[in-house]
C-alpha cells in the first residue's frame, strides 16, 4: 500500500508551497502525529490517506490555516491526476477540536479561480456559512479570507467550497471537521473516511467537471482501491467510522463485512441509544454524515466498500454492446485479420478477462495512466475491486499500526474446493457438467432469412 | 525558341524503312524508349529528353517480340511499360508510316522533270522515197533546273519538320502511357484497399451477427450494421470496375490482350523526399518542344517554297535544247529556245497561300510558347501541391490512424469501449490508406507530367485553338 509514500508527498508539497507564516497540517504530516495511534489521546481521529490536525491555541481560539490549491494526486499507483486540494492535498486535512471552542480558520485561494468555503453541517452564524454571494464575498485567487465560529456541539461536519461547487468538489476540495465531546469517549479507534466520485476517462489525468450523472472513479478519501489504507485495529476494539458523503449525485451503501454495527450520529447530532439498530450496511447520502460504531471482536481481513457494485470498479466504462455470453473465439477468428493483436473481451464478465492475464499490460496493452480493468494480487488470487473499497484489517495483536498484511487463517476455515469424501458424507451429488454449453435454441428472427422469402 | 543546335542538317541518305530500335534514356526516370522503325527520328527524340546517354540498338521483328516478352516476364514497371508500348503499339507505328508518307510525297515534289525529246519525220514527194527528212530535238526545262536548289532545301525542311512532328507524336504518346500505367497501378492499389475496407466492414456485420446471436444485439442495431457493411460493397464495385478499365486502357496503348499473362506492381512507390527541381521546368519545355521545331522547320520550308515559287512565276518557263536535222544524207545541227511569255504570274495565289501559311505559323509558335509557359506553371503547382499532400498523409495522417487504432485498442482492452469503435477505427484507418492512394496517383501523375514538360511536351488540356494543320 501507498501510505508511507503519501506521507512524504504530502509533506514535500506542504513544504514547497509554504511561505506563509504557518500551516496546521504541515507539522502533523511531518511529525506523521496522524499516523494510527492505538488509544489515541482524547478524540484522536485516523484519516486514512490524509492527516488530521488540532491546529494551534493562540489566547483561547483553535487556529487552522487552509491553503486552497492545485495538487498532483496519485489516486492509485497507476492513476496520476490533476487535482484541486488544500495544503498540498486531497482531502484537505481533518480539522479536530473540541464542543465549546471557538474556531478561526483563515483560507488562503491559490486556486486560478475565486472560492469560498461552507463549514457543513456547523451552526455557524450567518456571515460565516461561507456561500459565496449570499453570505459573503468571493475570495479571489491570492486574498486570504478569516472565518471564525464557536463549535456548538460535537460532530463531524466536512468543509467545502460553496462556489462554482461542480467543479471544485469536483477537483476534489473537501475536508473533514472533526468536533470531540469534552469528556473522553469510549473510543480505541476513530476514523474519519470522505466519500467521494470523479468523472476521469481511462487515459486521462484530469477529472471532467461537467460530468453531471457519469462518474467513474469512486473514492475514499480521493483514493480508489487498491490505493485506500486499510483499517487496522485490534481485536476487541471499539471502533467507530466517521462516514462523509461529498459526491456529486451519488448516495453509497456501505457495506462492513464480518460485523454488526450501529449508526450512533449523524451530522445533526447523536442518535439516542434506543432509536439505533444493528445494520451491517449503512446508506450514506451526499451531503451527510453517517457515524457507526462496532466492537472488532471477529479476526481477519473484512471489505469494507460500497454496495454499488459499479462503484467498486476502478475507471468502469460501459462498452456497448455488452460483451457477455458473446461468443469469443468466433469474433476473434473475424477480427483478427483485421487487428492482430485483438482479443475478444468480457464474454464471461470482466472477472473472467481479468483473470485471464488481463492485467498483464504486455500481452494486453492498455491506455496509459488508467487503472481500468486491473486487479490487485491478493492472498488467494488477483482481487478485482477497486473504487469505494478498502478492509478492516482486525488482528489480535497490532503494533505500530503497521499494517500487518494479510491475514493469516486458522487451519480449515478458508472454503475451497469440497473433496469427494465430504460430498459422500453429506450426500451431496454434482451432476454432470453439459458436454457444451448447449443454450436451447431460440426462437430467432433471423435476418438473413429474410431473403428468401 | 528551338536551339541552332537542332536545325540538323538534311539527311541525304534516306535510310530505307530497316528495323531499328532507338533507345534512349531521359535523365528524369531513366525510362527508355524504343521505337521499332527509325525514321531518323533519334536526334529528335534524343533532343526532346534530358539525355544522359543514348543508344541505337538493331532489332529484326524476332528480337523485338522477344524483348518484349522478356519485359513482360515480370510486372511492368513505369519504364518497361513503355518500352513495350514503343515496341509493340501498332497504331504508334501506324503514326509512324504515316511520317514515311509524307517524306515520299515532299520527295516527290522536289524531283527533276526530265529532258523532252521531239522529233518528227517527213516523206517529202509520193514517188521519190529517198527525199525524206528526221528532225529531232532535245530540251531541257531550265526554269524548273533553276528552281531545283530551292525545292530541294523545302522538302529537306518539309522532312526534318515531319520527323519533328513525329518526335512529337512519341512524346504524347509517351506520356499517354506514363498515364495510363500510374491510373492502372493506382485503381489495382485502390482496389486491394477497397477489399480491405470491406473485410472490416463485413467484419463488422459478421461481428454483429454473433453479438445478435448471443442476444447482445436488438434486430434493429444488427440491420444498422448489416445496411452499412451492403453500402461499403459499392465502393469496392465500383473499384473493381474501374481497376478493370484502367486494365483494358494499358492494354490498349501496350497492344497487349487485356487477360493477358501481364501485370504491374502492386502499388505507387512513397513519394521521394524532395522535389525534382523546377526552376528551369519552362526554359527546358520550350529548348526542347519538338511542336516549336517543327513550327520553325516548316516556316523555313515555307521560305523555300516562296523562292521555288518566285522562280517559277516569273522567270518565263524557259526551254533549252539541241535540234538535229537529218535529210537526205545530210546532217544539220542547231540549238533550240523555247519560251512561254510571261504575260500571267501563273503562281501568284500559290506564293499567296504560302504567305497566308506563314501568318499562320507565327501564330502558331507564339500560341505553343504560351501555351509551354501556362503549362510548366501549372505543373510546377500541381507537383508540389500533390508532394504536399501525398506526404501530409505518409507523415501525418497514416501514422495518426494507426494510432488511433492502437489507442482505441487499449481503451477496448479496458473495456471502456465497444467492439464497433473499434472496427470503426480500423475501417477509418483503412480509408484514410485509400484515400492516400488517390494522393499518391496524382503526385506520380504530376510527376510524369514533369517528365512530359522537361522532353518538351505541353499538357493537352489546354485551349482547343491554334493547332490547325496546314
Ligand atoms: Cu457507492
Amino acid at each position: 500500500m501507498v501510505n508511507r509514500r503519501d506521507f512524504l508527498k504530502i509533506s514535500a508539497a506542504a513544504v514547497a508551497g509554504t511561505s506563509l507564516s504557518f500551516r496546521v497540517g504541515r507539522a502533523e504530516a511531518e511529525t506523521g502525529t496522524s499516523a494510527r495511534r492505538r488509544n489515541p489521546n482524547p478524540g484522536q481521529v485516523v484519516t486514512p490517506n490524509g492527516f488530521s490536525t488540532f491546529g494551534r491555541e493562540v489566547d483561547g481560539v483553535r487556529v487552522f490555516h487552509l491553503v486552497a490549491e492545485p495538487v498532483m494526486h496519485t489516486m492509485t499507483d497507476g492513476l496520476d491526476v490533476h487535482m484541486w486540494g488544500f495544503n498540498g492535498h486531497t482531502p484537505g486535512p481533518t480539522l479536530e477540536a473540541f464542543a465549546g471552542e471557538t474556531i478561526r480558520i483563515y483560507v488562503t485561494n491559490h486556486l486560478p479561480a475565486p472560492t469560498s468555503i461552507h463549514w457543513h453541517g456547523i451552526e455557524v452564524p450567518n456571515g460565516m456559512d461561507g456561500v459565496n454571494g449570499l453570505t459573503q464575498p468571493i475570495i479571489e485567487p491570492g486574498e486570504t479570507f478569516w472565518y471564525e465560529f464557536e463549535l456548538p456541539r460535537r460532530g463531524t461536519f466536512m468543509y467545502h467550497p460553496h462556489s462554482d461547487e461542480m467543479t471544485q468538489i469536483g477537483m476534489g476540495m473537501m475536508g473533514a471537521i472533526v468536533v470531540h465531546p469534552r469528556q473522553p469517549e469510549d473510543i480505541d479507534r476513530d476514523f474519519v473516511i470522505i466519500l467521494s466520485e470523479f468523472a476521469v476517462r481511462s487515459g486521462r489525468s484530469r477529472p471532467d467537471t461537467t460530468e453531471m450523472v457519469d462518474f467513474n472513479t469512486l473514492t475514499m478519501n480521493s483514493k480508489v482501491f487498491p490505493g485506500t489504507d486499510p483499517l487496522v485495529v485490534q481485536r476487541d476494539d471499539q471502533v467507530r467510522i466517521r462516514l462523509i458523503n461529498v459526491s456529486q449525485m451519488s448516495h453509497h451503501p456501505i457495506h462492513l463485512h464480518g460485523h454488526a454495527f450501529h449508526i450512533t450520529a449523524t451530522e445533526g447530532g447523536p442518535i439516542p441509544e434506543g432509536a439505533q439498530w444493528p445494520e451491517t450496511t449503512v446508506l450514506v447520502p451526499t451531503g451527510a454524515v453517517r457515524e457507526i460504531t462496532f466492537i472488532a471482536d471477529n479476526p481477519g481481513d473484512w471489505a469494507f466498500h460500497c454496495h454499488m457494485l459499479h462503484h467498486i470498479m476502478n475507471q468502469m466504462g460501459h462498452p456497448d454492446p455488452p460483451t457477455v455470453g458473446v461468443d469469443a473465439s468466433a469474433v476473434n477468428e473475424v477480427v483478427q485479420p483485421l487487428i492482430p493483436e485483438f482479443m475478444h473481451m468480457g464474454e464471461a464478465g470482466m472477472a473472467g478477462a481479468l483473470h485471464n492475464g488481463h492485467h498483464d499490460h504486455a500481452a494486453m496493452p492498455m491506455p496509459r495512466n488508467s487503472v481500468a480493468m486491473q486487479t490487485t494480487p491478493g492472498p488467494f488470487g488477483p482481487i478485482e475491486m477497486g473504487g469505494m473499497f478498502t478492509i478492516v484489517k482486525v488482528r489480535d495483536q497490532v503494533i505500530d499500526d503497521e499494517d500487518p498484511g494479510w491475514y493469516e487463517h486458522p487451519d480449515d476455515t478458508v472454503a475451497r474446493a469440497a473433496t469427494d469424501q465430504q460430498l459422500e458424507r453429506d450426500g451431496i451429488e454434482v451432476p454432470e457438467p453439459p458436454e457444451e454449453v448447449d443454450e436451447p435454441e431460440p426462437h430467432r428472427h433471423d435476418p438473413q432469412d429474410q431473403h428468401d422469402h | 525558341m528551338p536551339s541552332s543546335a537542332r536545325l540538323l542538317p538534311p539527311k541525304d541518305l534516306w535510310k530505307p524503312p530497316a528495323v531499328l530500335a532507338v533507345v534512349l534514356l531521359t535523365a528524369a526516370c531513366t525510362s527508355q524508349a524504343a521505337v521499332h522503325h527509325d525514321r531518323g527520328l533519334d536526334p529528335y527524340l534524343q533532343g526532346t529528353a534530358e539525355i544522359e546517354e543514348a543508344q541505337t540498338v538493331w532489332l529484326d521483328d524476332d528480337e523485338r517480340r522477344a524483348q518484349v516478352d522478356d519485359l513482360l516476364a515480370e510486372p511492368l514497371g513505369m519504364d518497361q511499360a513503355l518500352q513495350v508500348a514503343l515496341l509493340n503499339n501498332a497504331g504508334l507505328q501506324a503514326d509512324l508510316a504515316g511520317i514515311d508518307i509524307r517524306q515520299g510525297i515532299l520527295r516527290q515534289d522536289a524531283t527533276l522533270a526530265n529532258p523532252e525529246l521531239h522529233s518528227e519525220f517527213y516523206v517529202i514527194g509520193p514517188d521519190s522515197w529517198d527525199l525524206y527528212r528526221v528532225e529531232a530535238s532535245v530540251e531541257f526545262d531550265l526554269t524548273d533546273l533553276l528552281a531545283r536548289a530551292s525545292r530541294l532545301r523545302a522538302a529537306s525542311d518539309g522532312i526534318e519538320a515531319s520527323r519533328a512532328q513525329a518526335a512529337g507524336r512519341i512524346l504524347d504518346f509517351t506520356d499517354e502511357v506514363r498515364r495510363a500505367w500510374i491510373d492502372y497501378v493506382a485503381a489495382r492499389q485502390s482496389l486491394e484497399h477497397q477489399q480491405q475496407i470491406q473485410q472490416a466492414s463485413e467484419a463488422a456485420a459478421e461481428t454483429a451477427r454473433i453479438y445478435h446471436e448471443s442476444g447482445n444485439l436488438a434486430d434493429d442495431e444488427l440491420y444498422q450494421i448489416l445496411a452499412f457493411s451492403a453500402e461499403a460493397r459499392q465502393a469496392l464495385f465500383h473499384a473493381e470496375d474501374t481497376a478493370e478499365d484502367r486494365r483494358n486502357a494499358l492494354a490498349l496503348l501496350l497492344s497487349l490482350p487485356v487477360d493477358g499473362n501481364w501485370s504491374a506492381p502492386a502499388q505507387l512507390a512513397q513519394p521521394p523526399e524532395d522535389l525534382p527541381p523546377i526552376q528551369q521546368l519552362e526554359e527546358q519545355a520550350v529548348e526542347h518542344s519538338p511542336r516549336l521545331e517543327q513550327l520553325e522547320l516548316e516556316g523555313q520550308r515555307q521560305q523555300a517554297l516562296v523562292t521555288s515559287s518566285r522562280w517559277q512565276g516569273l522567270v518565263p518557263a524557259l526551254r533549252l535544247g539541241v535540234i538535229a536535222d537529218w535529210r537526205a544524207g545530210e546532217l544539220e545541227m542547231g540549238p533550240t529556245v523555247g519560251m512561254a511569255i510571261p504575260l500571267f504570274d501563273r503562281q501568284r495565289y500559290e506564293r499567296d497561300a504560302i504567305r497566308a501559311r506563314q501568318v499562320q505559323l507565327d501564330f502558331q509558335r507564339d500560341h505553343h510558347v504560351h501555351r509551354v509557359r501556362t503549362s510548366s506553371a501549372r505543373v510546377t503547382r500541381r507537383l508540389r501541391q500533390s508532394h504536399r499532400l501525398a506526404t501530409h498523409y505518409s507523415e501525418e495522417i497514416l501514422p495518426l490512424r494507426e494510432r488511433v487504432v492502437e489507442e482505441m485498442l487499449r481503451q477496448y482492452n479496458a473495456m471502456t469501449i465497444g467492439i464497433f469503435e473499434l472496427l470503426d477505427a480500423r475501417r477509418t484507418h483503412l480509408e484514410a490508406r485509400s484515400d492516400y492512394v488517390d494522393a499518391l496517383r496524382d503526385f506520380w501523375i504530376a510527376r510524369a507530367e514533369y517528365e512530359h514538360l522537361l522532353a518538351g511536351g505541353t499538357l493537352d488540356d489546354g485551349p482547343g485553338v491554334g493547332d490547325a494543320a496546314h
